[in-house]
This record gives structure tokens, C-alpha cells and sequence, in this order.
């Protein structure tokens, strides 16, 4: 059934798909939304599920840990300051390996106080050990909850599903919703084989001395490295069910490239229609939309953009002292091979700053026109 | 203790930090530097209660359904519940931690409820080990009365010699009926009886009898109350028409006609004063009750002043008392001064201080006017007294002679309450039963820590109101000498019983056991047990008591 709904709808009608048991959450602009269409189809009864309204955004995923380590499917929706809050149980989650899956709607961080679109929340939580996607539509997202619990469940991690504040969280746009019996077929029940159960009762998360700690860890890098083919495995399952196509990455017209600009959220709409005509008018720009961060998709940027001359990546995102997040790991990521591209760092859209064709068109005009990158971290747009 | 599981390494190991068998071995009680201890502590309202009832205990059992135990609970400690129920000053309801949350527990209607379902259908049935010692009591008053029942519970044998014709002393002759009717009396003094309390009623020792004749019982308990009344020091206090309060309750209780003539002043602002005037009311007078004190210190609980009010008692605050004139050796005015509302001392004590030129008369037909009582001891021989005005000095209840002792209003200048009265009593009858053991006294008060309202984690209660304390109407009310306070309807008792927030009391709401994340503390036939191998004193089941019976003991410090 195809619906016009917002980002944060999409959301949520993708956690009442999934079957979600257990739903803790603490309000926060702009996801807000996304839990409260949850909360008001627990009360209709259409969702079968246990609604926490709790007083944190600690205690939303202290409740999800809980909740999940029982074995029941959980899920919650934060944003910005709220995620800052969680990240502590963040660690627990991941490091209990609970297949939690969380929306969040990538808002700015203050001061000065602020509540639009930029990554920084998100990627401030990359170490933790969470899956992290990045969506571009609000079909994607929807679709991408789906899969993610398919992933999570399988190799026992967490999934955070990202989308930009406003731009997609509060836009409608058609979404397909699948029918309840397909995703029932897709996603069966998950019923976890180590769960908080008081019939078999174990201690959980307990004293790991010097001994087994690093082999614990080793195994939550065997999981990740796992989930990278888990993801195209599900991709391809999900395909098989819906017809819709999702990969690690997304390329478009990468073919004699001499600039690829590398992307992520919505900003990729955008540049869509920025090299569709680019290429129109006969400039070989290319595009690669950086869809999942962690695992971080090393084959396919490694392959993809190597023997690439120039690559420009956008980042709608700050760390301090070393620039943009997603040129930084595309950086590290490349500098093995023998053959390597010259990277381009832009800063861009930072605080819900529009980034708009114009901007685009001239990160790529300034990529192609240099040889090589004025500085390590280049400023579009701002006042300086 | 189960093995220690080795691994060799991540082939063998489960996906994630989980215990594959027990952690029994690891002991993580020594990392505790802090330790919960579990334990009874008690709630404000025991040790302000003269009788030591155990008041959040009973009114749990009532709550629970079980009224006779909470009624046997009671009398454990307190023989006279229903008198109490209505005549208490009520000390624990001023000191109920509820009282900042909300409203304090109406715990005085709540123990004549109880008192009253005893009275009708109690089931008390002590096992009395019969002793072959004997005990005496002058004065069947409160404090004799509550001695004689103990000491019989104890197994002795228990005389109590009365010089009126009916035992219950100031309950009985002064207390009006409209606070405490005589059945109330009767059949609370009917539970002593029963358990073989021996009451022999008119005789006056030191005139029926001789007080050495008592010397023949293994031990003699004087609870003969202050009778003796004082002068008040007011000019014109002689004339006719001028009544001590308690003579004049006791000749209105006596049924004796009185000519008050149309309107009666009241001296004075204690129990017997409010008891004088709201009689006055109900014989048809115009009442005006005359005090040098201010509203906040008139010496009566709140709800009697209140009562006295509505019931239409004009109160002249703040009046002092020059003198009383009248003609003809009748009273016919009273002189009245303004008191001026003086900075209290550091004792708290205002002093009074007159308003020159402020002076008033007051015309009236009568007075009745408060004086001080005294005990008086002109039946005991020389040898006891010793010429101190009263025989135990030192408030032990002891005396020169061993096996002699007094306490109760006998002893105090200040003629106390109702309640402090059969504390007194209770706690003689202690002393009493150590020396015929020949055993040293037990240590009455409760050496449990009083729990304060910020030590309770209110986050567990709902704020709820008191309830209401219903009235006869007045008009009803002043026409006769039935009690004005009416009884509380079941269910409205067992929700305020259930207000209680049973402070320091352990209600096993087992809050502490769910809590505890080392699962560290098991529930026992009663109570709880802590686990010590394995707490780590983190301290969440003391702060998730609602009650505080759990406390935080440094570790170095914590002796059993």
C-alpha cells in the first residue's frame, strides 16, 4: 500500500511491521514523531507491543537492553543530545550483543542550541560498535529497519539507522508499505538462544578478566566483518520479496569519471540531479552514496575509487582537528593501495544549512579545477 | 562450588560476557565497604505515645483485615484503647511523619475504633501462669488500673483498693460523658476484672483500712492521683458561686443541681476548663471561657479546642483575671485586665504582661475556674514519706521501703494525661514484676532508631486525605450528654489505617529484593535475609526502602 508519509512515519510503521516487543523512549525534536505514531498504535492495539515512556534517553536504551537480553525485539528513536545521553548503554548494547535497532534523526549538537540536520550526533557514536546506515529516502528508511533487525539478528549487533533532521524526518514523500504477511516471511520471529530467562539462569555482562576480554572483543570484530556479507545476503533476500535494490554503497555514473563525489543522507538526492545534468552537459563527475558507515564498506571504496583521479567528499559533519568523518575513513581506507585518488575534504550544510545544486555543483567545479585540495578541510559556504 | 570454566580459546567461548555456570566462587561481598542492614526501626508516633502502643503495627493489622489482633496489639500495651480513642491528647498524630506529606494519621479515631470492636467483640484470651505473690494498688484510677492488668498478666495475684464507689478515678468522676461515656469505661475496666484483677471498691485506705495492713502483700503499687485542690491565688475565689472545675464536673457527673444562673465564666485553658465549659453549654448556660493565654498556647489538642468552638464556647484570649467581685458574699463580676502578646522567653514562655488601663467588668452569675491538684498523702506513714511532700523523690516510682511504690499523678505536680497515666502504670508494673523476680528493671524505652520523614522514599506513596472527623450535630449535641464525636464507618477506617506509612516498620513490599542486582537478598518466613558473600552494599535496596527499615552501615564500623 503506498502512503504519503513523513520521514519519522516511515519509521514507525516499519517497527510495527518488524513486530517490535518492547518500545522505550524519551521524546526529543525531531524524532519525537517516530514514537509517537508507535505509541498511539500501542494504545489502538495495532501493535502487540510494551510502550516504556521513561525519563531518559539513558533509561530508553537501558530499557532496550533489557528488554532485548530477555529476547524480545527492541526498538526506540532519539536524536542529537538524546543519543549524546545514551552513550554509555550504547557500549552495552553492542557489547551485550543485543540486536537492538535505533532510529536517529541526525541533529546538530549545541550550543548554540540548534535542531536541524547535520551528522555529528551519529558519528560521535561510530566506536561503539553499532551498525550505522545512512538513508537517503523515506522508503529507505522504512525499508532499511526492516533489514537491519534481519542483519542485527544474525550476527548479534546493534543497528542505527540515521536520517537527516527536517530534510527527511519531517517530509513526506510515497512510501510503499509492505504488507504484514511479507514482512512476516521476510523477518521471522527472533527467538535468540542466550536470553535473560529465569527457567536457565546465567550472569549477564558479569567480570571478564584479562584472559577472555580482548577474545570477546575479537569476536565482535568477527561479527562485524560478518555483517558486511550479512548486509548484501539481506539486501538481496529483501529484493527477492520487495523489489527494491539496497547495497554497502550506491554508484551512479562512475564509468570515466574524473571526479567522484562521495555523499551520504540527503544530500545524495541532491547530487543525483546535479551529475545527471553534469554529465548532460558532458563534465565526467560520478557519484558513490556512502549508505552503511559501519561495517565500514572497505572492498567497495577500495575497488570503486582507487583508480578514481579526484574524489570530493561532502560531509555534512565536524571532528575537530581532522575534518569531515566520512573523507577521513575514505582516506584511511585508501591509503593502502598502490593507486590512489587525490581526496578532497568539503565541509558542508553544517546546522540544517541547505545543500543546495549550486553548492554541489561547486565542490565538483572546485575538485575538477585543482590539482590538488588548497587545505585539508575545506569550508563551502561558510562566512569566513 | 561448581569448577571454574577454562577456555582455550574464542572457539570455545559463548558470544557474549555470560556466566556458562554458577559465580558462586567469586564472592563479591568483599568488595563491600558499606554494608545494608536489615532492621526494624520504629516510627515517630511509638516513642511519643506514653503507653508505647506499637501503632503502625496495629494499625497494619487492621488495615490487613485482622482488627482482633489489631485490638489484642493494643492492649499488650494499652488496656484502654476506646478511652484513649477519645480522650487522648493525642501526642502521636502531632509527631506523624505524615503530617508533612499530607495530613497526619487520625490514629486516635482510628484506636477507638478498634477499642470499640474489642469492647463489643474482642477475643482476648491471655495464658496466665498463676504465681503465689501478691500485689496491692491504692486507687483504681488509670495508672492503677493499667498496673494491675499487667502485673496479672504477669501470673500475681492483684488487689486494687478504691476509696469511691466505682473504679476509674478521673476517667470515671470528672472526664464528662460526652467524651467518654460510662459504658466505655465499664467495659474496658471490665477486661481487667476478667482477667482476675480483684477491684474492691469504698475503701479509703488510711480510713476503711490501714495502710500497714497493705505491708502484708509482696508489693504495694500508690496510684492514689492528685485530689488535693490548691487555691488559684484570685481575689474573690471564696465567694459563693466560685467552683474548682473539677468540683464542678464532678457534682455535674454526680447528678447534683447546680444554680449557675444564666451566664457561667470559665477561668482557665486546660482539659478540665474546655470539659467545664461545653458542660455549661449542655445545662443551657451562656459559656465565656477566660484565658491570659493566646489561641496557638491554650493547652488542649487542636480537635477538642475545635469541638468547643463549634459547639458555640466564646473564648476571651488573651484576658487575664484581676478579681472576682461580688455582693453580698455572691459573685456577680469579674474583674478582666488585657494581656499583651509578650516576646516568648528562651524557654519559649511568654510572660505575661497586663495592659494597664485596660481593665474591664465582666458581669456573671458564676465562675468555675481551674485550680492545681495535688496528691496528697496523708495515709502513708511517716517512715515512707519521710517528710517529702510526695514518697519517691527521684520519679524512679521507688520508695524508702522496697516493696512500696508510687507513681502515676501521685507523683507529679503537674497532673499529666490520660495516656501518660497508664504508661506510668504499665511501666510500674515492670518495675514490680523485676523486684519480685529480684532481677534488675528492664529497660523500657526502645533503643530503635526513630525514623525521620526525609529517611523514607516518598516517591511510593500517593498523597491522600485524612478523614474526616464527623460531628453530632450541635444542636443535638448541646441537648444531651451522649458522646458529640461519631464513630468511623469501616471502610472509611481501614483506608486511613491504610494511610499509614508504617515508618521504620517492614511491610515486606519486598522492594529490596526486587532491586537488588546481585540478587543478593531472599525473602524468610518474616523479613528478609542479605546475603553478605555477595553484597556489594551498593546501597539500592536501602534507598528503595519506602520505610527505611534498611541502613547503610559503614563496613569498619558495622557492630552486630
Amino acid at each position: 500500500m503506498e502512503k504519503v508519509i513523513e520521514g519519522t512515519h516511515a519509521a514507525s510503521y516499519a517497527a510495527k511491521l518488524a513486530r517490535v516487543g518492547v518500545i522505550a523512549a524519551y521524546p526529543i525534536t525531531p524524532s519525537s514523531s517516530v514514537v509517537e505514531l508507535i505509541s498511539e498504535m500501542c494504545a489502538r492495539g495495532e501493535m502487540d507491543a510494551k510502550f516504556i515512556s521513561v525519563e531518559s534517553e539513558h533509561s530508553a536504551m537501558a530499557s532496550c537492553v533489557g528488554a532485548s537480553a530477555a529476547g524480545a525485539r527492541a526498538f526506540t528513536a532519539t536524536s542529537s543530545h538524546g543519543l549524546a545521553l545514551m552513550h554509555e548503554m550504547l557500549h552495552w548494547a553492542a557489547n551485550g550483543r543485543l540486536p537492538i535497532v535505533m532510529v536517529n534523526v541526525n541533529r546538530a549538537m549545541g550550543p548554540p542550541w540548534t535542531i536541524w540536520a547535520d551528522q555529528t550526533d551519529s558519528l560521535s557514536q561510530r566506536d561503539t560498535g553499532w551498525m550505522q546506515y545512512y538513508c537517503e529516502s523515506n522508503q529507505e528508511v522504512l525499508d532499511t529497519i526492516l533489514m537491519a533487525y534481519k542483519v542485527s539478528e544474525r550476527v548479534r549487533l546493534p543497528s542505527m539507522l540515521n536520517l537527516d533532521a527536517f530534510f527527511l524526518s519531517h517530509t513526506s514523500e510515497p512510501v510503499d508499505i509492505p504488507e504484514q504477511e511479507d514482512v512476516d516471511a521476510f523477518l521471522p520471529p527472533w527467538n535468540p538462544d542466550l536470553k535473560v530467562d529465569p527457567a536457565d539462569p546465567h550472569a549477564f555482562g558479569g567480570l571478564a578478566n584479562a584472559d577472555y576480554y580482548m577474545e570477546l572483543r575479537y569476536l565482535i570484530e568477527q561479527s562485524m566483518d560478518e555483517a558486511r556479507g550479512a548486509i548484501k545476503e539481506v539486501s538481496g533476500e529483501f529484493e527477492a520479496g520487495f523489489g527494491r535494490k539496497y547495497d554497502l554503497v550506491e554508484t551512479i555514473q562512475l564509468d570515466g569519471a574524473e571526479v567522484v563525489l562521495v555523499t551520504s543522507g540527503t544530500a545524495t538526492s541532491t547530487a543525483r540531479l546535479v551529475i545527471e545534468d553534469m554529465r548532460d552537459r558532458g563534465i565526467p563527475v560520478g557519484l558513490l552514496k556512502m549508505r552503511v558507515l559501519r561495517p565500514f564498506p572497505y572492498d567497495e571504496v577500495r575497488e570503486l575509487l582507487s583508480s578514481v583521479p579526484k574524489v570530493a567528499v561532502i560531509d555534512r559533519n565536524m571532528c575537530f582537528g581532522v575534518g569531515g568523518i566520512f573523507c577521513q575513513e575514505l582516506k584511511a581506507a585508501l591509503c593502502r593501495e598502490e593507486k590512489r585518488p587525490e581526496v578532497f575534504g568539503y565541509i558542508a550544510g553544517l546546522g540544517g544549512r541547505d545543500i543546495t545544486p549550486e553548492v554541489i555543483e561547486g565542490v565538483i567545479d572546485q575538485t575538477l579545477k585543482a590539482d590538488k585540495p588548497e587545505s585539508d578541510i575545506i569550508w563551502i559556504g561558510a562566512k569566513i | 562450588m561448581p569448577k571454574k570454566i577454562m577456555f582455550k580459546s574464542v572457539k570455545e567461548m559463548p558470544l557474549m560476557a555470560i556466566s556458562l555456570s554458577s559465580m558462586d566462587w567469586n564472592k563479591t561481598g568483599s568488595w563491600r565497604y558499606m554494608r545494608p542492614v536489615y532492621q526494624y526501626k520504629t516510627a515517630p508516633c511509638v516513642p511519643t505515645c506514653p503507653a508505647g502502643e506499637k501503632i503502625p503495627r496495629y494499625l497494619r493489622e487492621f488495615a490487613g483485615g485482622d482488627i482482633n489482633k489489631a485490638w489484642t496489639t493494643i492492649i499488650k500495651d494499652n488496656p484502654f484503647p476506646s478511652v484513649c480513642g477519645r480522650v487522648c491528647r493525642y501526642p502521636c498524630e502531632v509527631s506523624c511523619n505524615r503530617r508533612r506529606f499530607d495530613q497526619p494519621i487520625a490514629i486516635r479515631a482510628l484506636e477507638k475504633h478498634i477499642g470499640d470492636f474489642g469492647r463489643a467483640d474482642g477475643k482476648f484470651d491471655p495464658v496466665i501462669l498463676e504465681k503465689d505473690k501478691k500485689v496491692a494498688v491504692v486507687g483504681a484510677g488509670a495508672a492503677g488500673l493499667t498496673a494491675a492488668f499487667f502485673l496479672r498478666l504477669e501470673g500475681y495475684k492483684v488487689d486494687v483498693f478504691e476509696a469511691m464507689d466505682k473504679p476509674g478515678g478521673v476517667l470515671r468522676y470528672r472526664v464528662p460523658a460526652f467524651r467518654l461515656p460510662d459504658d466505655v469505661l465499664d467495659d474496658e475496666i471490665g477486661l481487667i476484672t476478667k482477667i482476675g484483677v480483684n477491684i474492691k471498691t469504698g475503701v479509703r485506705i488510711g480510713k476503711d483500712m490501714d495502710f500497714e495492713k497493705l505491708l502484708a502483700y509482696d508489693a504495694v503499687f500508690v496510684a492514689t492521683g492528685a485530689w488535693s485542690e490548691k487555691k488559684a491565688g484570685v481575689e474573690g475565689e471564696d465567694l459563693k458561686g466560685v467552683l474548682s472545675s473539677d468540683k464542678f464536673l464532678s457534682a455535674v457527673k454526680a447528678g447534683k443541681k447546680l444554680s449557675l444562673g444564666s451566664t457561667v465564666a470559665v477561668i482557665g485553658s486546660d482539659d478540665s476548663a474546655l470539659d467545664a465549659a461545653r458542660t455549661i453549654l449542655r445545662l443551657g448556660k451562656i459559656v465565656i471561657l477566660i484565658t491570659d493565654k493566646s489561641k496557638n498556647e491554650v493547652a488542649v489538642p487542636a480537635e477538642e479546642l475545635t469541638d468547643a468552638m463549634i459547639e458555640g464556647v466564646e473564648l476571651k484570649l488573651l484576658t487575664g483575671v484581676k478579681r472576682i467581685i461580688g455582693t453580698g458574699g455572691k459573685v456577680n463580676q469579674i474583674e478582666c485586665i488585657e494581656i499583651a502578646p509578650g516576646t516568648p522567653d528562651s524557654s519559649g514562655r511568654r510572660k505575661a504582661a497586663p495592659v494597664e488601663g485596660s481593665e474591664s467588668l465582666l458581669d456573671v452569675d458564676s465562675v468555675v475556674i481551674n485550680v492545681r491538684r495535688e496528691p496528697g498523702f496523708d495515709f502513708l506513714p511517716e517512715s515512707l514519706t519521710r517528710g517529702c511532700r510526695v514518697p519517691s523523690p527521684d520519679g524512679s516510682g521507688r520508695t524508702a521501703n522496697e516493696k512500696v511504690f508510687v507513681v502515676g499523678d501521685a507523683t507529679t505536680q503537674d497532673p499529666g494525661s490520660v495516656s501518660r497515666a497508664i504508661g506510668s502504670g504499665k511501666n510500674i508494673a515492670s518495675v514490680i514484676d523485676s523486684f519480685l523476680k529480684n532481677k534488675p528493671p528492664k529497660e523500657m524505652k526502645s533503643k530503635r532508631e526513630v525514623v525521620h520523614y526525609e529517611t523514607l522514599n516518598m516517591m511510593y506513596f500517593r498523597k491522600a486525605g485524612r478523614v474526616s472527623r464527623e460531628l453530632v450535630p450541635v444542636k443535638q449535641a448541646l441537648g444531651s450528654f451522649d458522646e458529640s464525636v461519631l464513630p468511623l464507618d469501616d471502610s472509611n477506617a481501614t483506608k486511613e489505617a491504610d494511610r499509614c506509612l508504617s515508618c521504620g516498620v517492614c511491610t515486606e513490599c519486598d522492594n529490596c529484593l526486587i532491586f537488588c542486582p546481585d540478587v543478593a537478598i531472599s525473602k524468610l518466613k518474616k523479613g528478609y535475609k542479605i546475603d553478605y558473600d555477595y553484597c556489594k552494599g551498593c546501597g539500592i535496596c536501602v534507598h528503595e526502602c519506602p520505610r527505611n527499615c534498611m541502613s547503610l552501615v559503614e563496613e569498619m564500623k558495622w557492630k552486630k
